[in-house]
């Protein structure tokens, strides 16, 4: 039993009005009609985003109830919420990958939307120091869907998801990170003065991270969806990379 | 096939008690226990000069490291972490790979990030990569600190009494015996803005603004329309513990214990007396309040302590909260 990722290929147009939960759901609606599943078929969304809807709950539950549901009992599939950048879709093909080959589920569709630039909405650049200003230039918006399913007919087949590897490595914490806004470690969550003072902003040090990373940094960075993208244009040896380092590869061929 | 091994759970020294917040809110201890079941809690937060000063990784950590002893299993021999909280230390990176550096510096660290049913999809995430054999041992970890995030305030008072700081970690193992036997979780996000925290968030560009912290209802504290959200869980709990002990093969006089998310002691009740076995519904909400992804992994780590946990026993957890997303396992000790 091979399990393969068919990537249906689409493009969407967002806007800064848009939602992140919308994108996705656009995103994913494309890839379900040109693969020819109905949204009802789905055992299970799994979402990888940092930028949600909400704080709280995760932005899968904002996007499923767009999808364009036949069914007028709604379905309730199980929908699981990583949270991770760059590495995200890796965790989430692997674990797509292996709860299918366990038979749990047979279709499983994996969301990554990442609205990077949202984080600098409203701050000007005079507020920034340098990592910040580093981190606004290099960071980019973009979301991504794949779906994996089930080949009952393995024979012969190469292709599929191949090898995917995930580890993390702590040294790279302090090259690439995001105090805020979950911060818990002071004992008090960020008041308004902390936002003022920009210290929710992602912070890049770039020279440090380059060192850091087995393979050359992207242009730029789109987060969770950064991998998937990569996909999307051909390319089949993925390697995505977050702060911690959480680092990911794979190798597939898309159907 | 997976099977736990081990649990363990930590609570800050902080104890909250019901009348050490009527002395910062209009609330009452009658009140706060007619309501919800809880008379104290555990807290980082500072509060009557009662403080820990822990991150969410410090009480991961902790609660860690006494799973592991108890499985007889050393960290080095932890193959991944799953890690389910909605309340990292940090944006980035992420509290998994924090604790990876301090249980096993390199390991892969999934961070799971589903609210009350945090830990039951964490359960599927580490007996997925148990069965598949891609770990010999799984570290699963719900962790979560709450406090920080709560209006206390009387304006946030329906919400800042419930809920509070913990964490509990189990070891998920290969096991030659079955272990996790079924484990089903659905959602509906129709009620995604019934239970939850409006901002930050990314809707809408952040920073935010004044107008966030202040007024009747500010977006950045946690918001819950309560009887709905009772209603669902409610009537959600009992269905799917009904139907995972059908579609597993056992019934409710199979088991030794359920063990319920703890977010209100009336919905415990609810569901003892909805499958007739309200001795077996374990509840410890009265003692450590609403903890969110970690409230199921102590209730595991507690009836060990408690050495009301043997091997074989079988065991129905169960969960309900944000999205709305509820599920439920069935498994043996």
């Amino acid at each position: 039993m091979t399990v393969f990722l068919h990537s249906a290929v689409s493009k969407i147009d967002f806007s800064l009005e848009d939602t992140p939960s919308g994108v996705g759901a656009a995103l994913l609606t494309n890839s379900l009609r040109q693969a020819g599943w109905a949204p009802e078929s789905l055992d299970l969304v799994i979402s990888c985003s940092n930028t949600p809807d909400f704080n709280q709950p995760g932005l899968i539950h904002c996007l499923l109830p767009r999808l364009n549901w036949q069914n007028p009992t709604y379905p309730q599939c199980a929908a699981l919420e990583l949270k991770h950048l760059g590495a995200g879709f890796f965790y989430a093909l692997q674990f797509g990958h292996d709860v299918i080959a366990a038979g749990a589920y047979s279709k499983v569709a994996v969301v990554a939307v990442d609205l990077l630039t949202r984080f600098f909405g409203g701050v000007s650049e005079s507020q920034l120091n340098e990592g910040q200003l580093a981190a606004k230039g290099w960071l980019a918006d973009g979301a991504a869907t794949c779906l994996l399913g089930r080949e009952p007919n393995s024979a012969g087949r190469s292709y599929g998801v191949g090898e995917v590897s995930i580890r993390t490595d702590i040294r790279g914490r302090e090259a690439f990170r995001c105090r805020a806004p979950e911060a818990n470690h002071q004992g008090d969550r960020l008041t308004i003065e902390d936002f003022n003072k920009g210290r929710h902003l992602p912070e890049l040090d770039l020279p440090s991270l380059v060192k850091l990373l087995p393979q050359r940094l992207p242009a730029t960075y789109r987060g969770s969806a950064g991998p998937l993208v990569d996909l999307l244009c051909g390319k089949l040896e993925l390697f995505g990379f977050g702060p911690g380092l959480d680092l990911g590869t794979a190798i597939m061929e898309v159907r | 096939m997976a099977r736990l091994s081990g649990a363990g759970h930590f609570v800050p020294d902080g104890v909250v008690s019901n009348e050490d917040l009527a002395e910062i809110m209009e609330t009452s201890n009658e009140w706060v226990v007619q309501r919800s079941g809880i008379r104290s809690r555990h807290w980082v937060r500072h509060i009557l000069g009662k403080s820990d000063i822990l991150g969410n990784v410090d009480l991961a950590e902790r609660a860690s490291r006494q799973a592991l002893k108890r499985a007889e299993i050393l960290p080095s021999q932890i193959g991944a972490i799953v890690y389910a909280t909605i309340t990292p230390d940090y944006e980035w990176p992420g509290s998994g790979s924090l604790l990876a550096e301090r249980i096993n510096p390199g390991i892969p660290a999934y961070e799971v990030r589903n609210h009350c049913t945090g830990f039951l999809y964490g359960l599927l995430v580490a007996r997925t990569m148990v069965d598949s054999s891609r770990f010999e041992h799984v570290l699963l970890v719900g962790v979560e600190i709450l406090s920080t995030g709560l209006d206390v305030s009387t304006r946030g008072r329906n919400t800042a009494v419930l809920f509070a700081d913990g964490a509990g970690a189990v070891v998920v193992s290969q096991s030659a015996e079955p272990g996790i036997y079924d484990l089903i979780l659905e959602t509906d996000g129709r009620f995604a803005d019934k239970l939850g925290v409006e901002a930050p968030s990314f809707a809408r560009p952040i920073p935010l603004k004044a107008d966030d912290f202040e007024g009747e209802a500010p977006a950045v504290f946690p918001r819950m329309e309560g009887k709905l959200v009772f209603k669902h869980a409610s009537e959600k709990m009992p269905e799917m513990v009904q139907r995972v002990l059908k579609k597993s093969g056992f019934t409710a006089n199979d088991l030794r214990w359920i063990v319920p998310h703890q977010a209100n002691q009336r919905i415990i009740d609810m569901l003892g007396s909805a499958l007739g076995c309200p001795g077996k519904v374990y509840s410890n909400i009265e003692r450590f309040g609403n903890t969110t992804a970690a409230t199921i992994p102590i209730c595991l780590s507690e009836i060990q302590t408690q050495g009301k946990l043997d091997p074989g026993d079988l065991l129905c957890l169960v969960s309900f909260g944000a999205g709305f997303a509820w599920g439920a396992a069935v498994l043996r000790w």
